[in-house]
């Protein structure tokens, strides 16, 4: 009961005190403004983030292993990889026949920049020869038509299945379904359309239209090419099994000696996990440091001002004593003006990292017209609003402990002698 | 005589200046019972303020004995100080004292916020001491709207109002013109008159003489200690 008493008064004080020092409460919080803003930034910076390592991840599937000449990551010694020799058709081939634990195996072959020419327009992008297979693969999803048949690959078919770019620079909204176009001068039939699956660093995956194998061989030619070979899993929870059983197939079919280094690099989304995580680290650790800082700044101007406020109010503390003030009481009431300021500080930020946020999204959606960018959420998610309010709260303590210490402890006669 | 509120005996107050150990008290032995009107007088120096400090439980002794209702003060410590000062006795300074963003019920209400009174119970009562100073119709003025008079008023309802075992007044016309300071006087004769201890401390003879009895100290010790022969 008397607590309650207390509390309401000292919540009376601290409104009052703040109100009466408004714009001098408000620059000594703007340490904790920065803070706050840089916190709620920084955690809807990693959860935009989150946002986009995930329709990322989609684009090529967490189920997918693929096996290269080359590692995607660019980790590893360049000139060793240089080195290897290629990856076969036959080599893919062989490992489709011995692969258990796969739910399909399907070799992959690229020309980085062919020319795809619709009568007068003319386009360079990649082409991509591969099995009926890849046509089960995320990297495959169709919005319209449907992928080729084994039939259509082994007959040597001249049919395409076009990017989501491809589509829309050659046929701008007409339907291309069943329309011809024509690759490295030879005509294909369009039978299917990807869904756009482009995304930020990823944007090639649009750009590339998908024919059969076979068709691939005689339209581009095998010289010279390393294979892919992709490998579908078909559950996430496969990949570690998969993966070891297609290393040792692999080995055995390229002929390496047991103690050598694989001649070959399995390549998976769990790379860029891996690179992900570190960039999301990297954003943590540096906003941590600046937030911890403002933080900081923030909690000794607190501090100062309230022993400004304290020694301000000296001979009000000695009144309070006097009619029957407890330690604590005095304690409590500048505890808790000093973590309403921190909280001031914290409504004041909210609507400033809301801007922040709103405008970095409006900018990179509406201006720079960046498709990415609208998987990031435009609001500032909510439990962030409360970890800052209670981060504040938390500061605002720390910063008026010692201040609320020495009004607690001043002694009535000195205090009540004092003046200004 | 009456029951004793106040026993002091033997009373010491000792400074440490430097190297130098100062006596504001020397061995002071006083009894004050209940509804008595006692002046405590004295030069500067002699140490008034020290023994008013003292018997607002403010300060402790260094040595000798303090009862206050029969509890021996010395052994208290600052919060037990804090609550006999918030039951037992009502301050009223010669600067008032009041907070100044505060309006006259809530200054009057505030001993009560720490004694923890229902918010009902501390509006009644601050209503009805602001009444008994005749204040009715100031009662959510703030002291900035208030003459000198009227704020001394309101410092006297915030001493009445938890209906203290002493009112102890430092003062309490120092900073008023004489007529206004006779109108004081005559709130704290009323006060006495309906049942109040009252204790006050000034240097000024007018002033002492509207007490009982009157107190002299000089030195740190009590000179005299008088029946006002003129009240």
């Amino acid at each position: 009961m008397r607590r309650r008493s207390e509390i309401a008064e000292s919540v009376r004080i601290a409104v009052e005190s703040l109100r009466m020092n408004l714009l001098r409460s408000i620059l000594t919080t703007s340490g904790v403004v920065v803070g706050v803003v840089l916190v709620v930034v920084m955690g809807w910076t990693i959860g935009g983030l989150d946002a986009i390592w995930e329709q990322t991840i989609s684009i090529i599937g967490k189920d997918m292993l693929y096996i290269d000449k080359w590692s995607w990551s660019g980790g590893g010694n360049w000139r060793l990889m240089e080195a290897r020799k290629d990856i076969t058709l036959r080599q893919a081939q062989l490992l489709s026949e011995r692969m258990e634990s796969a739910e399909s195996v399907m070799p992959v072959v690229r020309l980085w920049s062919g020319s795809v020419v619709r009568g007068n327009t003319s386009l360079r992008c990649g082409i991509l020869g591969t099995t009926t297979e890849y046509g089960q693969t995320s990297s495959a999803e169709l919005s319209s038509g449907r992928f080729f048949t084994s039939t259509e690959d082994y007959q040597n078919a001249k049919v395409v299945i076009l990017g989501e770019g491809v589509a829309k620079s050659l046929f701008s909204g007409e339907d291309p379904i069943g329309q011809t176009i024509k690759i490295i001068s030879e005509p294909y039939r369009i039978i299917g359309v990807i869904k756009k699956r482009g995304f930020l660093f990823m944007d090639f995956v649009d750009n590339q239209v998908v024919i059969p194998l076979e068709s691939f061989r005689s339209t581009v030619g095998m010289f010279e090419r390393s294979v892919s070979v992709g490998i579908k899993t078909g559950n996430e929870k496969m990949v570690d099994i998969v993966r070891t059983e297609a290393i040792g197939h692999m080995r055995a079919i390229r002929n390496v000696p047991p103690g050598q280094d694989n001649d070959f690099s399995i390549n998976e989304m769990q790379a860029f996990d891996e690179q992900v995580k570190n960039i999301r680290v990297g954003i943590w650790v540096v906003g941590m440091g600046l937030t911890i800082l403002a933080f900081v700044v923030g909690s000794i101007g607190i501090m100062n001002i309230m022993y400004v406020s304290v020694t301000e109010r000296t001979k009000e503390i000695g009144v309070r004593k006097a009619i029957g003030a407890r330690r604590s009481s005095i304690l409590m009431q500048f505890l808790i003006e000093s973590a309403m300021l921190c909280v001031i500080g914290a409504l004041i930020a909210f609507p400033i990292a809301q801007l922040i946020v709103g405008s970095a999204r409006f900018l990179a959606v509406d201006v720079l017209d960046q498709e990415w960018a609208t998987v990031v959420s435009p609001l500032i998610p909510l439990d962030l609003l409360g970890i800052a309010v209670s981060v504040s709260i938390v500061v605002g303590l720390a910063a008026g402990l010692l201040p609320a210490l020495k009004a607690s402890r001043l002694d009535p006669v000195e205090a009540l002698r004092f003046e200004q | 005589m009456s029951r004793p509120i106040i026993e002091i005996s033997n009373l010491v107050k000792r400074y440490e200046m430097g190297d130098e150990e100062v006596y504001a008290l020397r061995d002071v032995s006083l009894t004050i019972g209940t509804n008595e009107y006692v002046a405590i007088m004295g030069p500067s120096g002699s140490g008034k303020s020290t023994l008013m400090n003292m018997l607002g439980c403010l300060d402790t002794p260094s040595s000798g004995t303090y009862l206050f209702n029969g509890e021996n003060v010395r052994e208290m410590d600052d919060d037990d100080l804090a609550e006999i000062r918030n039951r037992e006795i009502g301050f009223v300074f010669q600067t008032f004292n009041l907070l100044p963003r505060a309006t006259a019920l809530q200054n009057v209400e505030l001993p009560l916020v720490y004694s923890g009174s229902s918010k009902e119970e501390r509006r009644r009562r601050a209503e009805d001491a602001l009444t008994r100073v005749q204040l009715a119709d100031r009662m959510t003025h703030r002291p900035n709207e208030l003459s000198g008079g009227q704020r001394q008023r309101v410092a006297i309802a915030r001493a009445i109002v938890t209906a203290p075992s002493i009112i102890l007044a430092d003062e309490p016309t120092g900073n008023l013109d004489t007529k206004t300071g006779h109108d004081i006087m005559a709130l704290f004769r009323e006060l006495w008159q309906a049942g109040n201890t009252v204790i006050l401390v000034t240097h000024e003879e007018d002033i002492a003489r509207h007490a009982m009895r009157i107190i002299r100290l000089r030195d740190g010790r009590i000179e005299s200690d008088t029946t006002n022969p003129d009240a």
